[in-house]
């Protein structure tokens, strides 16, 4: 039995042990019921073994409520027997804007890839207290205090030029002593302006002076540079300090030693409350630049400057890198200058530029702003730097000044590394300054689109539609030729061949000194010839008609006389063969062949030249 | 036919034809448009009014040029280089579209080396970009036509000397048919085969695989002309002209 029950202590033990290292996210309030104008804080607590999980923390909406701090993380553990447990907490300061019930939603954290939610947490808000730590019955009432202590704004000029600098100086007048820290409440917003905070101590010393009559001690709050960047009337939104101030109560009657020497601060004898303090709105007119003279490298600085620039060498070689810096130094607007514009000769590599600022935030803003140019040259030879142009208004001398870097003049000699080490080759380095060319614009060009259909329907119809065409003209042609008679021509186109036919029988008879044979078959090549050339039916062939037709094509008188001596010296000897035989026949055909090739080539010339 | 249906048939071909001029006057227009923007560079609207064209449907090297030109303006080298291309394509060796497409190049960030060709492949590609696909199909069909004239000629002539000369301009024309009808097929098979693009996103990672959980294969930016070779869903395979390969989403490149 009684190991039983050490063993269920000993698991309870165990099971506690478990609870308590269990992770719990919890949201706690100092005080769920708050006036208008107290601060509260808000603490979300995370606690478990380890805290290092936390990945991401999420606040809730604090709808209502003004966070005046926060989140304010915290982090501890504490080692308690061996046993590790740490917690996060995260805290918010919050005030109140308004009575009524509010809710603070969750919160959620996560831990160790987990995520945990808080309760929401409720709160009513009351009508909050007259902002009086204890209550006051002596001479400090508020409307006592805003006699005796304000803030007032000041400007240095009413009346200031676009991007001029103006200051604006906050100072506390107090006749009253101050508890503790002033606190500030709200910041003045400077819309239309650029604004730089001018340093002022931190600790505000005071000093004795006078205003509307009245000796209060006047200490420096806030100074600051605003530079104009809109037209017309423009406003400064008061700043708000929350003054703790101390008010002595009502001293104790009876002239006292004792009373006395407890009446001093000392002894808790003031009262302390919170006094909002609010300044003047300040107001400004601003008026444009002038319009007149205006320089082109004029891009709305401000001010008074000066421009120096340096390079480091003008004596350099192809792909060394030289460095040209250009100095800007003066007052006025000097972190909105813009750089000035550099124009490099074509055959340079400019990079951008490393921008570095000093500015010097004591009364006038004025500092340095220096441009630092990494420049390559990549072709040698000699060029220049044109110089460069800076330009700024000056509202004292109210004019436009033009400020101007010499010019430099640079050799490149030939470096050791090629062109195309630099990434370009010198086809590239070519083209490098050059700009591209200008649109098209009178070209008409415009077309549907669409891929064009290329094996389609029109494609072959193109294609064999000629051809088809071709076929069945010269198909047409031939069968014209041969059916519709047109037997001249065919005989024309024939001749020559048939002579030449009847021509190497006539040779042949001519080998077997066949004379007779041999006149006959050359008399009628010739005329079988002129008959299909001269188109004369067989039946009206004769030596006249054909002389005739001849010479109505006006063939040469030599040709015509030859071919009559050799159609005549054939005929006779055709009917009365001669001893000579061979050579004659030989004669005979050598002359033919000569007259027909000869009215062969002058019909054809004839035709068709 | 009556005499209604006829007047109906006429006015709905008037309309049609009034419509198509319409349509292409106001193509003109917005170019025109477009050419005064960029006058008045104002690029953005310029760029606005030539896609406006594109979208109504039409192509010409001008419009491409000028886009390309606006592009480059804006400073989007990747979208220049893309649309001189295209207006390359339409009229290869035009000479202002050569000029700024060289000075859109020297503003990429890749430089890749591409080795030079032997002269002979030069000179074959020189040859080639003489015209675009459909010049070649002009030059083709003109000596083809040329070729059925010389034979049809050799028919038809009535002398020896006519029948001379079809035989001889028939063998010249066929000389130029087989050359042209050669440059031809090659360029048709560029055409079909060779898909090429141009990086426009000002970077692009290009994986190993068309996943973008894949590893990165190497980094390209915009302006670059690679080869489509493959695609798979928005992935598209591409070659590098150094030969690298790699995958990569069909949206940070345009097809040319």
């Amino acid at each position: 039995m009684r190991p039983i029950r050490k063993l269920s202590v000993i698991v309870v033990i165990l099971a506690l042990a478990k609870v308590t290292a269990a992770q719990t996210f919890t949201a706690s309030v100092d005080n769920t019921t708050v006036g208008t104008n107290d601060q509260f804080q808000v603490s979300f607590t995370f606690s478990g073994k380890d805290v290092n999980g936390i990945k991401s923390f999420s606040p809730p909406d604090f709808k209502g409520f003004m966070v005046l701090s926060g989140p304010n993380q915290s982090t501890s553990m504490q080692i308690n027997n061996g046993a590790v447990s740490a917690s996060a907490t995260y805290s918010y300061y919050l005030q109140a804007r308004s009575t009524g019930k509010f809710t603070i939603g969750s919160a959620t954290i996560n831990s160790s890839g987990k995520d945990y939610t808080t309760q929401p947490l409720e709160i009513t808000v009351v009508k909050g207290q007259p902002k009086q730590l204890s209550n006051s019955q002596g001479n400090g009432t508020p409307r006592d205090v805003g006699d005796n202590l304000f803030i007032l704004a000041t400007v240095d000029k009413q009346k200031v030029y676009m991007g001029q600098q103006v200051t604006v100086t906050y100072k506390l007048y107090t006749r009253l002593s101050l508890a503790s820290q002033l606190q500030v409440s709200k910041l003045p917003s400077y819309e239309g302006f650029w604004a730089e905070e001018i340093n002022v101590p931190n600790t505000i010393a005071f000093t004795t002076g006078m205003y509307n009559g009245k000796q209060y001690r006047i200490g420096l709050l806030k100074k600051v540079a605003l530079f104009p960047n809109q037209l017309g009337e423009l406003s400064v939104t008061p700043l708000v300090l929350d003054v703790p101030v101390q008010v002595q109560s009502r001293q104790r009657s009876g002239g006292d030693v004792f009373d006395q020497f407890f009446n001093d601060p000392f002894f808790n004898n003031v009262q302390t409350f919170n006094y909002t303090a609010r300044s003047n709105t300040v107001k400004l007119d601003v008026i444009p630049l002038p319009s007149g003279n205006v320089p082109k490298s004029f891009t709305g600085a401000v001010g008074d400057y000066s421009l120096n620039s340096q390079i480091t060498s003008t004596n350099v070689k192809t792909n060394e890198p030289l460095t040209l810096k250009i100095n800007l130094t003066g007052t006025g607007n000097i972190q909105l200058l813009n750089m000035p514009e550099i124009e490099l000769p074509s055959g340079f590599d400019k990079y951008e530029p490393k921008t570095s600022e000093q500015i010097d935030r004591a009364g006038t803003i004025s500092g340095t702003k220096s441009f630092e140019y990494l420049i390559v040259p990549r072709v040698a030879g000699a060029s220049q730097i044109s110089p460069i142009q800076f330009s700024y208004f000056n509202p004292e001398r109210r004019s436009y000044v033009t400020l101007s870097t010499p010019p430099y003049s640079i050799n490149v000699a030939q470096g050791v590394g090629s062109a195309e080490a630099a990434g370009y080759t010198k086809e590239e380095i070519k083209i490098l300054g050059q700009d591209i060319r200008y649109i098209k614009t009178a070209d008409d060009d415009l077309r549907e689109g669409g891929d064009i259909q290329l094996f389609g329907f029109g494609f072959w119809t193109a294609a064999f539609v000629p051809l088809f065409v071709l076929g069945g003209l010269v198909t047409w042609k031939r069968k014209q030729d041969r059916l519709s008679g047109n037997v001249q021509l065919l005989r024309y186109r024939r001749a020559e061949k048939i002579a030449r036919k009847r021509f190497k029988t006539a040779s042949a008879l001519m080998e077997s000194n066949d004379q007779a044979g041999f006149y006959a078959e050359i008399s009628q090549a010739l005329f079988g010839y002129l008959e299909d050339k001269l188109h004369i039916p067989k039946s009206e062939i004769s030596l006249d008609r054909a002389v005739g037709e001849l010479q109505r094509k006006n063939m040469d008188s030599r040709l015509i006389v030859g071919l009559k001596d050799c159609i005549e010296k054939c005929e006779f000897a055709r009917f009365a063969p001669g001893s000579d035989g061979k050579s004659a026949m030989n004669d005979m055909y050598n002359q033919l062949t000569n007259v027909i090739i000869e009215i062969e080539k002058s019909m054809s010339v004839r035709k068709h030249v | 036919m009556s005499e209604r249906t006829r007047f109906f048939l006429i006015s709905a071909a008037s309309l049609l034809l009034v419509s198509a001029v319409a349509f292409a006057s106001e193509a003109d227009d917005l170019m025109k448009q477009g050419n005064q923007f960029y006058q008045d560079k104002q690029y953005e609207k310029a760029i606005e009014a030539y896609q406006g064209v594109i979208g109504m449907g039409y192509v010409g090297t001008s419009l491409y040029y000028n886009l390309g030109n606006s592009y480059y303006r804006e400073g989007k080298i990747g979208y220049a280089i893309l649309y001189y291309e295209k207006a390359l394509e339409l009229s290869p060796g035009d000479n202002d579209v050569v000029h700024n497409l060289a000075i859109a190049n020297t503003k990429t960030v890749d430089k890749i080396d591409v080795l030079p060709k032997f002269f002979l492949f030069q000179w074959w590609e020189n040859i080639l970009a003489l015209f675009p696909l459909s010049g070649w199909t002009y030059m083709v069909y003109l000596f083809y036509l040329l070729l059925l004239c010389s034979i049809g000629l050799y028919f038809f002539a009535r002398g020896l000397n006519v029948q001379r000369y079809s035989v001889f301009a028939g063998l010249i024309a066929g000389v130029f048919l087989i050359i042209t009808g050669s440059l031809w097929i090659v360029s048709l098979n560029r055409e079909l085969t060779v898909k090429n693009a141009i990086v426009v996103e000002p970077t692009a990672v290009v994986k190993l695989a068309p996943d973008s959980t894949s590893n990165d294969a190497f980094v390209i930016h915009e302006g670059l002309k690679v080869r489509v070779l493959d695609r798979v869903e928005s992935w598209v395979k591409i070659r590098l002209q150094d030969g690298k390969e790699g995958w990569i989403e069909q949206k940070e490149i345009g097809a040319i």
